[in-house]
Protein backbone atom coordinates (compact mmCIF):
# COMPACT_ATOMS: atom_id res chain seq x y z
CA UNK A 1 0.00 0.00 0.00
CA UNK A 2 1.32 3.74 -0.88
CA UNK A 3 1.64 5.50 1.85
CA UNK A 4 -0.01 8.81 2.05
CA UNK A 5 0.99 11.97 3.60
CA UNK A 6 -2.04 13.33 4.59
CA UNK A 7 -5.57 11.66 4.36
CA UNK A 8 -8.74 12.99 5.14
CA UNK A 9 -11.74 11.17 6.43
CA UNK A 10 -14.85 13.17 6.81
CA UNK A 11 -17.37 11.34 8.94
CA UNK A 12 -20.60 12.51 9.37
CA UNK A 13 -21.67 13.82 13.16
CA UNK A 14 -25.07 12.34 12.65
CA UNK A 15 -23.54 8.91 11.89
CA UNK A 16 -20.43 9.28 14.19
CA UNK A 17 -20.11 10.58 17.60
CA UNK A 18 -17.52 12.63 18.03
CA UNK A 19 -16.37 11.96 21.23
CA UNK A 20 -16.01 8.40 19.99
CA UNK A 21 -14.27 10.13 16.94
CA UNK A 22 -11.75 11.52 19.40
CA UNK A 23 -11.51 8.04 21.51
CA UNK A 24 -10.25 6.19 18.57
CA UNK A 25 -8.31 9.28 17.65
CA UNK A 26 -5.98 8.61 21.22
CA UNK A 27 -6.27 5.07 20.07
CA UNK A 28 -4.47 5.07 17.51
CA UNK A 29 -1.93 8.15 18.29
CA UNK A 30 0.72 5.31 18.81
CA UNK A 31 -0.01 4.16 14.93
CA UNK A 32 0.07 7.89 13.22
CA UNK A 33 -0.42 11.50 13.93
CA UNK A 34 -3.88 12.33 13.83
CA UNK A 35 -5.84 15.48 14.28
CA UNK A 36 -9.53 16.01 14.85
CA UNK A 37 -11.57 19.04 14.06
CA UNK A 38 -15.28 19.08 14.44
CA UNK A 39 -16.96 21.10 12.19
CA UNK A 40 -21.20 21.60 12.68
CA UNK A 41 -22.25 18.63 10.61
CA UNK A 42 -19.05 16.60 10.15
CA UNK A 43 -15.82 15.53 12.16
CA UNK A 44 -12.58 15.72 10.18
CA UNK A 45 -9.71 13.16 10.94
CA UNK A 46 -6.29 14.14 9.05
CA UNK A 47 -4.23 11.12 9.82
CA UNK A 48 -1.12 12.93 9.17
CA UNK A 49 1.71 10.90 8.92
CA UNK A 50 1.95 7.31 8.72
CA UNK A 51 -1.53 7.02 6.94
CA UNK A 52 -2.41 4.08 4.85
CA UNK A 53 -5.79 2.97 3.29
CA UNK A 54 -5.24 -0.06 5.53
CA UNK A 55 -5.36 2.28 9.00
CA UNK A 56 -7.64 4.83 7.43
CA UNK A 57 -10.30 1.65 7.12
CA UNK A 58 -9.29 0.31 10.73
CA UNK A 59 -9.53 3.49 12.16
CA UNK A 60 -12.85 4.45 10.76
CA UNK A 61 -14.21 0.57 11.54
CA UNK A 62 -13.00 1.80 15.28
CA UNK A 63 -14.65 4.91 15.25
CA UNK A 64 -17.88 3.42 14.45
CA UNK A 65 -17.66 0.57 16.66
CA UNK A 66 -17.42 3.20 19.66
CA UNK A 67 -20.43 5.04 18.10
CA UNK A 68 -22.25 1.54 18.35
CA UNK A 69 -20.84 1.01 21.58
CA UNK A 70 -21.93 4.33 23.15
CA UNK A 71 -25.68 4.58 22.16
CA UNK B 1 -29.95 3.17 -5.46
CA UNK B 2 -27.77 0.89 -7.73
CA UNK B 3 -24.98 -0.62 -5.75
CA UNK B 4 -22.10 0.86 -7.15
CA UNK B 5 -19.21 -1.95 -6.94
CA UNK B 6 -15.21 -1.11 -7.01
CA UNK B 7 -13.06 -3.98 -8.09
CA UNK B 8 -10.34 -1.93 -7.71
CA UNK B 9 -10.83 -1.40 -4.18
CA UNK B 10 -12.70 -4.58 -3.18
CA UNK B 11 -15.78 -2.32 -2.19
CA UNK B 12 -19.33 -2.20 -2.53
CA UNK B 13 -21.30 1.14 -1.76
CA UNK B 14 -25.50 1.02 -1.71
CA UNK B 15 -27.76 3.37 0.09
CA UNK B 16 -29.84 2.01 2.63
CA UNK B 17 -33.39 3.59 2.92
CA UNK B 18 -33.91 5.49 6.83
CA UNK B 19 -37.68 5.36 6.31
CA UNK B 20 -37.37 1.52 6.10
CA UNK B 21 -34.33 0.49 8.27
CA UNK B 22 -33.85 3.22 11.22
CA UNK B 23 -30.38 4.37 12.25
CA UNK B 24 -30.10 1.98 14.80
CA UNK B 25 -30.84 -0.95 12.79
CA UNK B 26 -28.32 -0.11 10.59
CA UNK B 27 -26.26 0.03 13.68
CA UNK B 28 -26.84 -3.26 14.51
CA UNK B 29 -26.24 -5.02 11.12
CA UNK B 30 -22.87 -2.97 10.85
CA UNK B 31 -21.95 -4.46 14.41
CA UNK B 32 -22.29 -7.85 12.88
CA UNK B 33 -20.05 -6.93 10.03
CA UNK B 34 -17.82 -5.00 11.55
CA UNK B 35 -14.97 -7.47 12.27
CA UNK B 36 -15.08 -9.15 8.99
CA UNK B 37 -14.89 -6.27 6.77
CA UNK B 38 -14.59 -2.05 6.85
CA UNK B 39 -17.77 -0.21 7.07
CA UNK B 40 -18.21 3.22 6.11
CA UNK B 41 -21.59 4.75 6.71
CA UNK B 42 -22.27 8.29 5.24
CA UNK B 43 -25.39 10.61 4.41
CA UNK B 44 -26.13 10.65 0.23
CA UNK B 45 -27.15 13.46 -1.31
CA UNK B 46 -30.90 11.81 -1.40
CA UNK B 47 -33.02 12.79 1.90
CA UNK B 48 -33.99 9.71 3.92
CA UNK B 49 -31.11 7.58 3.60
CA UNK B 50 -28.10 6.16 4.43
CA UNK B 51 -24.70 5.22 2.38
CA UNK B 52 -23.22 2.25 3.60
CA UNK B 53 -19.73 0.99 1.74
CA UNK B 54 -18.44 -2.44 2.56
CA UNK B 55 -14.96 -2.90 1.79
CA UNK B 56 -13.22 -6.49 2.01
CA UNK B 57 -10.06 -6.92 4.35
CA UNK B 58 -9.18 -9.33 1.55
CA UNK B 59 -9.07 -9.51 -1.95
CA UNK B 60 -12.51 -10.57 -3.44
CA UNK B 61 -14.20 -11.16 -6.58
CA UNK B 62 -16.41 -9.21 -8.50
CA UNK B 63 -19.11 -12.26 -7.09
CA UNK B 64 -17.47 -11.82 -3.57
CA UNK B 65 -18.11 -8.08 -3.48
CA UNK B 66 -21.78 -8.70 -4.68
CA UNK B 67 -22.55 -10.96 -1.66
CA UNK B 68 -21.23 -8.65 0.57
CA UNK B 69 -24.04 -6.45 -0.22
CA UNK B 70 -26.53 -9.16 -0.17
CA UNK B 71 -25.41 -10.57 3.63
CA UNK B 72 -25.66 -7.22 4.67
CA UNK B 73 -29.25 -6.47 3.48
CA UNK B 74 -30.42 -9.89 5.11
CA UNK B 75 -28.61 -8.88 8.01
CA UNK B 76 -30.64 -5.86 8.15
CA UNK B 77 -33.87 -7.58 7.56
CA UNK B 78 -32.53 -9.59 10.42
CA UNK B 79 -32.22 -6.58 12.68
CA UNK B 80 -35.75 -4.91 11.19
CA UNK B 81 -37.49 -8.30 12.03
CA UNK B 82 -35.16 -8.80 16.19
CA UNK B 83 -36.07 -5.19 16.96
CA UNK B 84 -39.73 -5.09 16.07
CA UNK B 85 -40.25 -8.38 18.06
CA UNK B 86 -38.44 -6.66 21.17
CA UNK B 87 -40.90 -3.89 20.95
CA UNK B 88 -43.93 -5.91 20.89
CA UNK B 89 -42.71 -8.32 23.72
CA UNK B 90 -41.33 -5.74 25.45
CA UNK B 91 -44.25 -5.08 28.31
CA UNK B 92 -44.49 -8.86 28.56
CA UNK B 93 -40.65 -9.14 29.43
CA UNK B 94 -40.35 -6.22 31.76
CA UNK B 95 -43.76 -8.28 33.82
CA UNK B 96 -41.86 -11.11 33.81
CA UNK B 97 -38.59 -9.45 34.75
CA UNK B 98 -40.56 -7.28 37.11
CA UNK B 99 -42.75 -10.28 38.66
CA UNK B 100 -39.33 -12.31 39.18
CA UNK B 101 -37.41 -9.92 40.79
CA UNK B 102 -40.94 -8.92 42.90
CA UNK B 103 -40.62 -12.78 44.14
CA UNK B 104 -37.41 -12.90 44.70
CA UNK B 105 -36.88 -9.56 47.13
CA UNK B 106 -40.44 -10.98 48.77
CA UNK B 107 -42.56 -7.77 47.23
CA UNK B 108 -45.89 -7.81 46.39
CA UNK B 109 -46.51 -5.42 43.87
CA UNK B 110 -49.28 -3.57 42.70
CA UNK B 111 -52.37 -6.26 41.46
CA UNK B 112 -52.60 -5.25 37.89
CA UNK B 113 -56.52 -5.96 36.90
CA UNK B 114 -57.06 -9.41 35.02
CA UNK B 115 -59.82 -8.40 32.19
CA UNK B 116 -63.45 -9.88 33.48
CA UNK B 117 -63.65 -12.79 30.47
CA UNK B 118 -67.14 -12.98 29.27
CA UNK B 119 -69.22 -15.60 28.94
CA UNK B 120 -69.53 -17.28 25.78
CA UNK B 121 -72.78 -17.98 25.68
CA UNK B 122 -75.46 -15.35 26.04
CA UNK B 123 -77.80 -14.72 29.01
CA UNK B 124 -79.76 -12.17 28.88
CA UNK B 125 -79.60 -10.81 32.17
CA UNK B 126 -79.01 -11.66 36.19
CA UNK B 127 -82.31 -12.83 36.63
CA UNK B 128 -81.78 -15.61 34.38
CA UNK B 129 -78.47 -16.71 36.00
CA UNK B 130 -79.65 -16.57 39.33
CA UNK B 131 -82.74 -19.27 37.99
CA UNK B 132 -80.08 -21.38 36.17
CA UNK B 133 -77.89 -21.60 39.28
CA UNK B 134 -81.52 -21.95 41.64
CA UNK B 135 -82.66 -25.29 39.00
CA UNK B 136 -78.70 -26.75 38.95
CA UNK B 137 -79.24 -26.57 43.04
CA UNK B 138 -82.77 -28.00 43.10
CA UNK B 139 -81.17 -30.82 40.89
CA UNK B 140 -78.11 -31.51 42.90
CA UNK B 141 -80.37 -31.99 46.18
CA UNK B 142 -82.87 -34.38 44.55
CA UNK B 143 -79.66 -36.73 43.64
CA UNK B 144 -78.54 -39.01 46.40
CA UNK B 145 -74.91 -39.18 46.15
CA UNK B 146 -74.05 -41.43 49.12
CA UNK B 147 -75.52 -44.65 47.46
CA UNK B 148 -74.45 -44.15 44.07
CA UNK B 149 -71.22 -45.86 43.67
CA UNK B 150 -72.33 -48.64 46.08
CA UNK B 151 -75.33 -49.52 44.10
CA UNK B 152 -72.70 -49.79 40.94
CA UNK B 153 -75.36 -48.62 38.50
CA UNK B 154 -73.20 -49.38 35.79
CA UNK B 155 -71.68 -52.90 36.97
CA UNK B 156 -68.32 -51.78 36.88
CA UNK B 157 -67.52 -52.93 40.39
CA UNK B 158 -64.49 -55.78 41.02
CA UNK B 159 -63.64 -57.18 43.69
CA UNK B 160 -59.86 -57.56 44.39
CA UNK B 161 -58.86 -59.93 47.69
CA UNK B 162 -55.03 -59.46 48.50
CA UNK B 163 -53.43 -63.07 48.66
CA UNK B 164 -50.57 -63.41 50.94
CA UNK B 165 -47.52 -62.12 49.58
CA UNK B 166 -45.55 -65.79 49.01
CA UNK B 167 -42.13 -66.37 50.77
CA UNK B 168 -39.17 -65.59 49.09
CA UNK B 169 -37.03 -68.87 48.19
CA UNK B 170 -34.21 -69.57 51.28
CA UNK B 171 -30.85 -69.01 50.30
CA UNK B 172 -28.46 -71.93 50.25
CA UNK B 173 -25.23 -71.09 51.07
CA UNK B 174 -22.85 -71.73 47.99
CA UNK B 175 -19.07 -71.93 48.90
CA UNK B 176 -17.43 -68.82 46.77
CA UNK B 177 -14.56 -70.13 45.01
CA UNK B 178 -12.68 -67.23 46.26
CA UNK B 179 -13.31 -68.37 49.98
CA UNK B 180 -10.55 -69.92 51.31
CA UNK B 181 -10.72 -70.49 55.26
CA UNK B 182 -8.02 -69.15 57.49
CA UNK B 183 -5.90 -71.50 58.83
CA UNK B 184 -7.20 -74.20 56.59
CA UNK B 185 -4.52 -76.48 55.77
CA UNK B 186 -4.94 -77.39 51.94
CA UNK B 187 -2.93 -75.04 49.96
CA UNK B 188 -4.03 -73.82 46.56
CA UNK B 189 -2.36 -75.60 43.49
CA UNK B 190 -0.33 -74.38 41.70
CA UNK B 191 0.56 -75.81 38.10
CA UNK B 192 3.20 -73.97 37.62
CA UNK B 193 4.82 -73.90 40.56
CA UNK B 194 4.76 -77.38 41.44
CA UNK B 195 8.13 -78.93 41.41
CA UNK B 196 8.68 -82.27 39.01
CA UNK B 197 9.97 -84.91 40.55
Amino acid sequence: MPKRSNAILKLSRSLYDPEAVEAAAREFAESAEIAVSKFADRTEVSIIDGGDDVLLSEFANYALFLTIQSR
Amino acid sequence: MKPSIDSKNNAVTFSVSTKIYSKDVVYKACYVFIDRMYVFLGLPAKKDAISVTLKGKSALTRKGIERLEGEFMNELLNALVRENVSKRNQKVLEQIVGGAMGAALGIHGPQTEVPVQTTPWNLKDDAEIENAIQALRRELETIDTEDDYESDALGIRTVVVESAAPEPPSRKKVPSSRSVKIGSSKKPANKRHAKKK
